[in-house]
């Protein structure tokens, strides 16, 4: 397994290039909270984006996958703070495309917004607001991440001696280690917002794919307002898993975007 | 790597067994006698994640001959979680096939 070493913590990380000598983008991964990690966007949308001649990093945040565990360090700048120090340890010091999904998107913006130089684009797909008006959805997050946890530790483990029990028990075992044994959803519930005028900061190119009956969509209009750079895809009829239910459509559009936004910088790097 | 599996004279498939083995764990398998026809899902209820480990696995092994994500990339993840290990070592078998131009 490949394990980088950032931020004192491991990180499971997969690099998959394409066959093209110089990749046309590098796209990074990042993907959800708790019962997500890297594997939803390998089946999904890595294959496309490298068959299209980009470079796909997927890393496991710290305490998902097959990432390291550690007790602390779960608040949105732990999550920067990890991802810095990953491309560093690989070695990727051009700006890089980040695709964030759910909580993936919202640490995605606070990285561009944090460091500016390393992010050539962002690709939002259903991320969350989180402005000071929208402030009261991460107390919402802590507390059912805190009712999960609840119910969590009131929950007998199944037995793993059969396969069938298998793949449960160990979905049970990651959830209650996660959150009963980190401090994740105290960082999280300490996490700052990102206020709006920080949101009017980026410079970077930035596309947001929202579903259509997601309870997420409101952040298309605080998007709006405060992003200048700004593509907006709404999915008619999904709602937050589009990743899941609209994979094709989000391919895509995410392959559609990326070699629009890329090309002038690709015949720049040619020129130059 | 460790296996309590026993080979079947079969290279390719005894190699596979003995990575899935180390991937999820042997513990796992006592129960489980890992053959041709072991799905990965209903048999071995590997974890999608667990499935990237045993695709990186195996690219390390086979190297440039056997392209995973490629393999992957024409399946979603309910086709590739219903793949066979029988099926996963005629693809592999299938590539060597090829790359050694018979």
């Amino acid at each position: 397994m490949p394990e980088v070493h950032a931020n004192g913590v491991k990180l499971h990380v997969q690099r998959l290039r394409p066959r093209r000598p110089v990749p046309v983008a590098t796209v990074v991964f990042v993907h959800g909270l708790v019962i997500d990690n890297l594997s939803s966007f390998y089946y999904t949308l890595a294959a496309p984006v490298v068959d299209a001649g980009a470079e796909a990093i997927l890393y496991d945040l710290r305490g998902h996958g097959r990432s390291e565990r550690p007790p602390t360090g779960y608040g949105l700048d732990d999550g920067v703070a990890d991802l810095d120090g990953l491309l560093d340890a690989i070695g990727v010091r051009h700006p890089v495309y980040l695709l964030g999904n759910s909580f993936g998107a919202i640490l995605a913006t606070r990285m561009a917004i944090v460091h500016p130089e390393r992010v050539a684009g962002l690709i939002l797909v259903e991320g969350q607001c989180v402005t000071e008006g929208d402030a009261a959805w991460v107390e919402d997050m802590a507390n059912s991440l805190t009712v999960g946890a609840l119910g969590l530790e009131r929950q007998p483990l199944p037995r793993v001696g059969r396969a069938s029990h298998r793949k449960f028990a160990k979905f049970v075992h990651h959830c209650d280690a996660l959150l009963n044994g980190t401090t994740l959803i105290d960082d999280l519930a300490l996490t700052p917002a990102i206020p709006a005028r920080m949101l009017e900061s980026l410079e970077c190119p930035v596309l947001a794919a929202y579903g259509e009956r997601s309870e997420l969509i409101g952040a298309v209009d605080v998007l709006r307002r405060h992003v200048s750079n700004l593509t907006v895809e709404i999915f008619p009829g999904l709602a937050h898993t589009i990743l899941a239910d609209g994979t094709d459509d989000l391919r895509d559009l995410v392959l559609g975007w990326i070699d629009q936004v890329a090309a002038p910088e690709l015949a720049h790097a040619a020129v130059g | 790597m460790t296996t309590h599996q026993t080979a079947t004279g079969d290279l390719v498939l005894d190699e596979v067994v003995a990575i899935i083995a180390d991937v999820i764990g042997d513990d796992f398998l006592l129960d489980v006698e890992v053959t041709a026809g072991t799905s990965f899902n209903e048999d071995l209820a590997m974890e999608s994640i667990e499935f990237v480990a045993l695709a990186e696995r195996l690219q390390d092994r086979y190297g440039g001959n056997v392209d995973f994500v490629a393999f992957v990339g024409g399946m979603n993840l309910e086709q590739i979680m219903a793949l066979t290990v029988g099926q996963l070592v005629d693809y592999i078998r299938r590539c060597a096939t090829e790359a050694s131009g018979a």
